[in-house]
């Protein structure tokens, strides 16, 4: 079991994992003046914690996953899912109940 | 000429919510006799507390002598066992206690329990039963003091030390000619009991009044039952509860005085308020779920009328077919599907994980989506409140007819 999921804590899948957190965090600037949301701060700080967290899930789950750990990855996976994804439709809600400033064509 | 039966009379709006109420009725009494008759539990086998004897020697109905067997064919005593039961939180816990010649516990076993598979696996895993072996047969077996009670398995640690208490003194008076003194548990009233009965005071008054900040009192309701029914005290109404009912298990009012309250409290303010002031007011899981409806924006889910119709007769097969199981059983263990245990306390099987999860993502978009089409205490509650307005309105045609009578 160990062997099988060992890829997980390999230093080539946590290379790729970087490569698309960066990628996708580069990429929320552009979403958000595509959808005309007007951020200040104070969003900008929470989309960053929710960021980290998300994050954090993932390196957490893998972890356990890597590590041979399935019961952990599945409850890791789960129990930090749900959360990430109230979170989310919450911050989603907050940043777009906001005064949107016109997209940019 | 038209026929009679070719004409098609429009069936009342409750025609078949009265026929299901009779037969779920029916089918209770029915399944509680069945169950009553088939659950005969065989003896427990007294070795399990009294490991080096031979053989066991009845002595009564719930005691018995443990012997070796010499080769000189003569026997020796090598301790008492002694059968109890206490009342859980969801029905009687029996415990086997073995008490050795010089009056030490030797080994407690639970031959038989109705509490919910998820809480009693806690006792199992923490060893709670292996606390008790060395201690003299007249300690008072006092959770706190020489016993630790198992974290949220509480009631259950309590129900086995008095089972182990009441076990030990009868063999310490039987057999070792001790006297014991009788230990009774002081009435525990405290802040679940104080909570329950604020949060119903809360709720029928919120029912009836229409005040300007009903909305906001709701909601601190809400937020009050969720984190103390649910998070601190892990109280929450179960079709477990309903079942333990139906059987005649009660846990110890001394000790669970809330249980009282909140089982009381939901029929006695319902059928008096004809409303029910838990699910709406301060029901824990429900107040999850609006919680996270408020974050995600839900909005009441109305698919087309036989959809729901359909939703609302699978809602009530569920609650149907959990009584029915836990009464056929005769353990209200049975009857738990529900997913409060895995939120407020973490605890439950993995489908049941799996259901938490997909409720707790839906409510986020749907309003209380387990209420509306899972729990089972909304169906049951409407069996009771339909019972309940039935009764009284074939009581007022009674009533109305022997008044026509008399006047006439």
């Amino acid at each position: 079991m160990y062997e099988k999921f060992a890829y997980f804590t390999t230093p080539q899948f946590w290379f790729f994992m970087g490569i698309l957190f960066v990628g996708v965090a580069v990429g929320l600037k552009v979403f958000f003046e595509d959808k005309g949301f007007e951020m200040n701060w104070w969003k900008w700080l929470l989309t960053a914690l929710l960021w980290f967290l998300i994050f954090f899930s993932v390196m957490a789950a893998f972890t356990f996953l890597g590590e041979g750990e399935t019961r952990g990855f599945w409850i890791g996976l789960a129990l930090f899912g749900v959360i990430d994804i109230i979170l989310g439709v919450g911050l989603w809600r907050l940043l777009s109940g906001g005064k949107k400033v016109p997209a940019k064509s | 000429m038209i026929k009679k039966d070719q004409i098609k009379t429009k069936k009342p709006k409750d025609y078949w919510n009265k026929r299901a109420a009779i037969f779920a009725i029916v089918s209770i009494i029915i399944t509680w006799i069945i169950g009553y008759a088939i659950n005969n539990e065989a003896p427990p086998d007294c070795k399990m507390v009294l490991p080096s004897a031979d053989f066991c020697k009845p002595l009564d109905n719930d005691s018995f002598e443990g012997v070796i067997q010499n080769e000189d064919r003569t026997e020796t005593i090598v301790g008492w066992a002694s059968l109890n039961e206490a009342p859980g939180y969801a029905g009687p816990v029996k415990v086997m206690v073995g008490i050795d010649p010089a009056g030490t516990v030797l080994g407690t076993y639970v031959t038989s329990n109705s509490e919910t598979p998820n809480y009693y696996e806690r006792i199992e895993n923490e060893k709670f039963l292996e606390e008790f072996i060395g201690l003299p047969v007249i300690s008072p077996f006092k959770i706190g003091e020489e016993i630790e009670a198992v974290t949220r398995a509480t009631v259950t640690s309590n129900a086995i030390a008095e089972a182990v208490r009441t076990a030990s003194y009868t063999i310490a008076e039987t057999q070792l000619g001790l006297e014991v003194e009788t230990i009774i548990e002081p009435i525990k009233f405290g802040a679940p009991e104080i909570a329950i009965l604020g949060l119903y005071l809360v709720g029928y008054i919120g029912h009836r009044g229409n005040f300007k900040y009903k909305k906001q009192v709701r909601w601190l309701s809400l937020i009050i039952g969720m984190v103390y029914l649910g998070f601190i005290f892990n109280i929450p109404v179960t079709v477990a509860n309903f079942t333990s009912l139906l059987l005649g298990y009660f846990p110890n009012w001394r000790t669970n005085l809330y249980w009282f309250f909140l089982m009381g409290g939901i029929l006695f303010v319902s059928t008096v308020d004809n409303k029910n002031p838990y699910c709406q007011w301060f029901c824990p899981f429900g107040a999850a779920q609006e919680c996270l409806g408020a974050i995600g924006g839900a909005r009441l889910w109305s698919p087309g009328k036989s959809i729901r119709r359909n939703l609302e007769w699978i809602q009530r097969g569920l609650a149907f077919g959990a009584i029915i199981l836990g009464l056929l059983m005769r353990n209200p263990g049975f009857s738990s599907f529900e997913i409060f245990g895995n939120l407020f306390s973490f605890t439950g099987s993995w489908p049941q994980w799996v259901i938490l999860v997909i409720v707790l993502l839906l409510s986020l978009f749907i309003k209380r989506p387990w209420c509306n089409y899972l729990c089972p205490i909304d169906p049951i509650m409407d069996l009771v409140l339909a019972s309940h307005r039935w009764i009284k309105q074939e009581f007022r045609k009674i009533w109305q007819l022997k008044n026509l009578k008399k006047n006439s």
